[in-house]
Protein backbone atom coordinates (compact mmCIF):
# COMPACT_ATOMS: atom_id res chain seq x y z
CA UNK A 1 0.00 0.00 0.00
CA UNK A 2 2.82 2.38 0.94
CA UNK A 3 4.63 1.55 -2.29
CA UNK A 4 1.51 2.33 -4.35
CA UNK A 5 1.08 5.64 -2.51
CA UNK A 6 4.73 6.54 -3.13
CA UNK A 7 4.40 5.62 -6.80
CA UNK A 8 1.34 7.88 -7.16
CA UNK A 9 3.07 10.73 -5.27
CA UNK A 10 6.18 10.36 -7.45
CA UNK A 11 4.07 10.55 -10.61
CA UNK A 12 2.17 13.61 -9.35
CA UNK A 13 5.44 15.37 -8.44
CA UNK A 14 6.83 14.59 -11.90
CA UNK A 15 3.70 16.04 -13.59
CA UNK A 16 3.77 19.16 -11.39
CA UNK A 17 7.42 19.87 -12.21
CA UNK A 18 6.71 19.23 -15.89
CA UNK A 19 3.73 21.64 -15.78
CA UNK A 20 5.71 24.29 -13.89
CA UNK A 21 8.66 24.46 -16.32
CA UNK A 22 6.72 25.90 -19.31
CA UNK A 23 4.27 27.75 -17.00
CA UNK A 24 7.14 29.69 -15.37
CA UNK A 25 8.55 30.51 -18.79
CA UNK A 26 11.72 28.48 -18.28
CA UNK A 27 11.06 26.69 -21.58
CA UNK A 28 8.69 27.56 -24.42
CA UNK A 29 5.52 25.38 -24.47
CA UNK A 30 6.45 24.55 -28.08
CA UNK A 31 9.59 22.79 -26.86
CA UNK A 32 7.93 21.25 -23.81
CA UNK A 33 4.13 21.08 -24.03
CA UNK A 34 2.58 21.20 -20.53
CA UNK A 35 0.70 18.07 -19.42
CA UNK A 36 -2.47 20.14 -18.90
CA UNK A 37 -2.74 20.57 -22.68
CA UNK A 38 -2.45 16.86 -23.41
CA UNK A 39 -6.06 15.73 -22.70
CA UNK A 40 -7.30 18.24 -25.29
CA UNK A 41 -4.76 17.05 -27.87
CA UNK A 42 -5.69 13.43 -27.05
CA UNK A 43 -9.40 14.13 -27.58
CA UNK A 44 -8.66 15.86 -30.90
CA UNK A 45 -6.73 12.80 -32.10
CA UNK A 46 -9.53 10.46 -30.98
CA UNK A 47 -12.28 12.53 -32.62
CA UNK A 48 -10.32 12.76 -35.88
CA UNK A 49 -9.96 8.95 -35.81
CA UNK A 50 -6.16 9.12 -36.04
CA UNK A 51 -5.45 7.66 -32.60
CA UNK A 52 -7.32 4.37 -32.97
CA UNK A 53 -6.02 3.88 -36.51
CA UNK A 54 -2.41 4.46 -35.37
CA UNK A 55 -2.76 2.19 -32.31
CA UNK A 56 -4.30 -0.67 -34.32
CA UNK A 57 -1.62 -0.41 -37.02
CA UNK A 58 1.12 -0.32 -34.37
CA UNK A 59 -0.36 -3.32 -32.55
CA UNK A 60 -0.46 -5.32 -35.77
CA UNK A 61 3.24 -4.68 -36.44
CA UNK A 62 4.10 -5.17 -32.79
CA UNK A 63 2.42 -8.53 -32.27
CA UNK A 64 3.71 -10.03 -35.53
CA UNK A 65 7.23 -8.63 -35.14
CA UNK A 66 7.45 -9.65 -31.50
CA UNK A 67 6.20 -13.19 -32.16
CA UNK A 68 8.56 -13.79 -35.10
CA UNK A 69 11.59 -12.06 -33.53
CA UNK A 70 11.10 -13.94 -30.26
CA UNK A 71 10.49 -17.27 -32.00
CA UNK A 72 13.53 -17.03 -34.27
CA UNK A 73 15.75 -15.64 -31.51
CA UNK A 74 14.86 -18.32 -28.95
CA UNK A 75 15.08 -21.13 -31.51
CA UNK A 76 18.53 -20.09 -32.79
CA UNK A 77 19.77 -19.31 -29.27
CA UNK A 78 18.86 -22.78 -28.01
CA UNK A 79 20.17 -24.47 -31.16
CA UNK A 80 23.57 -22.76 -30.87
CA UNK A 81 23.73 -23.57 -27.16
CA UNK A 82 23.03 -27.25 -27.83
CA UNK A 83 25.26 -27.75 -30.87
CA UNK A 84 28.86 -26.62 -30.39
CA UNK A 85 29.63 -26.88 -34.12
CA UNK A 86 26.70 -24.60 -34.99
CA UNK A 87 27.83 -22.23 -32.23
CA UNK A 88 31.35 -22.13 -33.68
CA UNK A 89 30.11 -21.71 -37.25
CA UNK A 90 27.85 -18.79 -36.33
CA UNK A 91 30.08 -17.09 -33.79
CA UNK A 92 31.52 -14.50 -36.19
CA UNK A 93 28.29 -14.12 -38.14
CA UNK A 94 26.65 -13.14 -34.84
CA UNK A 95 29.49 -10.74 -33.99
CA UNK A 96 29.16 -9.18 -37.45
CA UNK A 97 25.39 -8.68 -37.40
CA UNK A 98 24.69 -8.08 -33.69
CA UNK A 99 25.96 -4.47 -33.46
CA UNK A 100 24.04 -3.27 -36.54
CA UNK A 101 21.35 -0.94 -35.14
CA UNK A 102 17.72 -1.44 -36.12
CA UNK A 103 17.60 1.96 -37.81
CA UNK A 104 20.46 0.98 -40.12
CA UNK A 105 18.26 -1.82 -41.46
CA UNK A 106 15.54 0.62 -42.58
CA UNK A 107 17.03 1.29 -46.06
CA UNK A 108 17.43 -2.47 -46.61
CA UNK A 109 13.91 -3.13 -45.35
CA UNK A 110 12.61 -0.67 -47.97
CA UNK A 111 14.76 -2.19 -50.75
CA UNK A 112 13.79 -5.77 -49.84
CA UNK A 113 10.14 -5.36 -48.93
CA UNK A 114 9.21 -1.99 -50.40
CA UNK A 115 7.48 0.68 -48.34
CA UNK A 116 5.15 -1.79 -46.71
CA UNK A 117 3.84 -3.29 -43.52
CA UNK A 118 6.35 -6.11 -43.96
CA UNK A 119 9.24 -3.64 -43.85
CA UNK A 120 7.98 -2.14 -40.57
CA UNK A 121 7.53 -5.62 -39.10
CA UNK A 122 11.03 -6.60 -40.23
CA UNK A 123 12.55 -3.72 -38.21
CA UNK A 124 10.73 -4.97 -35.10
CA UNK A 125 11.90 -8.55 -35.73
CA UNK A 126 15.52 -7.33 -35.89
CA UNK A 127 14.95 -5.33 -32.69
CA UNK A 128 13.82 -8.28 -30.59
CA UNK A 129 15.74 -11.11 -32.27
CA UNK A 130 19.15 -10.51 -30.68
CA UNK A 131 17.81 -9.96 -27.17
CA UNK A 132 16.01 -13.29 -27.30
CA UNK A 133 18.92 -15.01 -29.02
CA UNK A 134 21.37 -14.12 -26.25
CA UNK A 135 18.86 -14.73 -23.44
CA UNK A 136 18.00 -18.20 -24.75
CA UNK A 137 21.64 -19.01 -25.55
CA UNK A 138 22.79 -17.99 -22.06
CA UNK A 139 19.92 -19.78 -20.32
CA UNK A 140 20.42 -23.01 -22.26
CA UNK A 141 24.23 -22.92 -21.83
CA UNK A 142 23.78 -22.52 -18.07
CA UNK A 143 21.95 -25.84 -17.79
CA UNK A 144 23.80 -28.13 -15.41
CA UNK A 145 25.66 -30.82 -17.39
CA UNK A 146 24.86 -33.32 -14.62
CA UNK A 147 21.16 -32.96 -15.45
CA UNK A 148 21.88 -33.94 -19.05
CA UNK A 149 23.78 -37.01 -17.78
CA UNK A 150 20.82 -37.89 -15.56
CA UNK A 151 18.59 -37.62 -18.65
CA UNK A 152 20.93 -40.05 -20.42
CA UNK A 153 20.77 -42.42 -17.44
CA UNK A 154 16.97 -42.37 -17.52
CA UNK A 155 16.92 -43.19 -21.23
CA UNK A 156 16.20 -39.71 -22.60
CA UNK A 157 19.12 -39.84 -24.98
CA UNK A 158 17.77 -38.05 -28.05
CA UNK A 159 18.32 -34.29 -28.47
CA UNK A 160 14.56 -33.74 -28.69
CA UNK A 161 13.96 -35.59 -25.41
CA UNK A 162 16.69 -33.62 -23.66
CA UNK A 163 15.29 -30.40 -25.12
CA UNK A 164 11.82 -30.96 -23.69
CA UNK A 165 12.78 -32.79 -20.47
CA UNK A 166 15.79 -30.73 -19.38
CA UNK A 167 16.78 -27.74 -21.53
CA UNK A 168 13.45 -25.97 -21.97
CA UNK A 169 12.18 -26.43 -18.39
CA UNK A 170 15.59 -25.46 -17.00
CA UNK A 171 15.99 -22.37 -19.15
CA UNK A 172 12.41 -21.06 -19.11
CA UNK A 173 13.14 -18.32 -16.54
CA UNK A 174 16.11 -17.02 -18.55
CA UNK A 175 14.21 -17.19 -21.84
CA UNK A 176 11.24 -15.33 -20.34
CA UNK A 177 13.59 -12.61 -19.03
CA UNK A 178 14.69 -12.12 -22.65
CA UNK A 179 11.09 -12.11 -23.89
CA UNK A 180 10.23 -9.42 -21.32
CA UNK A 181 13.16 -7.26 -22.42
CA UNK A 182 12.02 -7.81 -26.01
CA UNK A 183 8.50 -6.57 -25.16
CA UNK A 184 9.90 -3.09 -24.48
CA UNK A 185 12.42 -3.20 -27.31
CA UNK A 186 9.63 -4.06 -29.76
CA UNK A 187 7.70 -0.91 -28.80
CA UNK A 188 10.86 1.14 -29.37
CA UNK A 189 11.23 -0.56 -32.74
CA UNK A 190 7.59 0.24 -33.62
CA UNK A 191 8.48 3.91 -33.29
CA UNK A 192 11.85 3.60 -35.08
CA UNK A 193 10.42 3.76 -38.63
CA UNK A 194 8.44 6.83 -37.50
CA UNK A 195 11.61 8.67 -36.62
CA UNK A 196 13.72 7.66 -39.58
CA UNK A 197 12.48 10.06 -42.24
CA UNK A 198 10.27 7.38 -43.68
CA UNK A 199 6.69 8.45 -42.99
CA UNK A 200 5.26 5.69 -45.17
CA UNK A 201 6.61 3.13 -42.69
CA UNK A 202 5.16 5.06 -39.80
CA UNK A 203 2.35 3.48 -37.90
CA UNK A 204 1.88 5.96 -35.09
CA UNK B 1 3.71 10.72 -34.64
CA UNK B 2 6.03 11.49 -37.57
CA UNK B 3 3.46 13.82 -39.13
CA UNK B 4 2.91 15.51 -35.78
CA UNK B 5 6.64 16.05 -35.24
CA UNK B 6 7.08 17.47 -38.76
CA UNK B 7 4.29 19.95 -37.99
CA UNK B 8 5.92 20.76 -34.62
CA UNK B 9 2.70 19.61 -32.93
CA UNK B 10 4.71 18.58 -29.89
CA UNK B 11 1.65 18.00 -27.70
CA UNK B 12 0.42 15.39 -30.21
CA UNK B 13 3.88 13.77 -30.19
CA UNK B 14 3.67 13.53 -26.38
CA UNK B 15 0.16 12.01 -26.66
CA UNK B 16 1.61 9.20 -28.80
CA UNK B 17 4.63 8.83 -26.48
CA UNK B 18 2.25 8.32 -23.55
CA UNK B 19 0.12 5.98 -25.66
CA UNK B 20 3.16 3.79 -26.32
CA UNK B 21 4.13 3.93 -22.64
CA UNK B 22 0.59 2.83 -21.68
CA UNK B 23 0.61 0.02 -24.23
CA UNK B 24 4.00 -1.12 -22.95
CA UNK B 25 2.73 -0.98 -19.37
CA UNK B 26 -0.25 -3.11 -20.33
CA UNK B 27 1.75 -5.70 -22.28
CA UNK B 28 4.42 -5.89 -19.56
CA UNK B 29 1.84 -6.34 -16.79
CA UNK B 30 0.05 -9.09 -18.73
CA UNK B 31 3.39 -10.76 -19.48
CA UNK B 32 4.49 -10.72 -15.83
CA UNK B 33 1.22 -12.43 -14.85
CA UNK B 34 1.71 -15.05 -17.56
CA UNK B 35 5.37 -15.57 -16.54
CA UNK B 36 4.47 -16.00 -12.87
CA UNK B 37 1.87 -18.60 -13.83
CA UNK B 38 4.33 -20.43 -16.10
CA UNK B 39 7.08 -20.50 -13.46
CA UNK B 40 4.81 -21.39 -10.53
CA UNK B 41 6.05 -25.00 -10.66
CA UNK B 42 9.60 -23.86 -9.87
CA UNK B 43 8.67 -22.37 -6.46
Amino acid sequence: MQRTLLAVLGLIAFLLIWEAVPYLGLVSPLFLPPPSGLPQAFLREIQAGYWLKAVLASLEHYILGLALGTGFGVALGIATALYDKLDAALSWVVRLLRPVPGLAWVPFAIVWFGISETAATFIIIIGVFWINYYAAYGAAKAIDKDLLEVADAFGHRSTLAKLFKIVLPGSTAGILAGVRTGLGQAWMAVVAPNCSACPALASG
Amino acid sequence: MMQASSLLATEVVVVYMITIAALYGLTDTLFVQLRDRLLRWQR
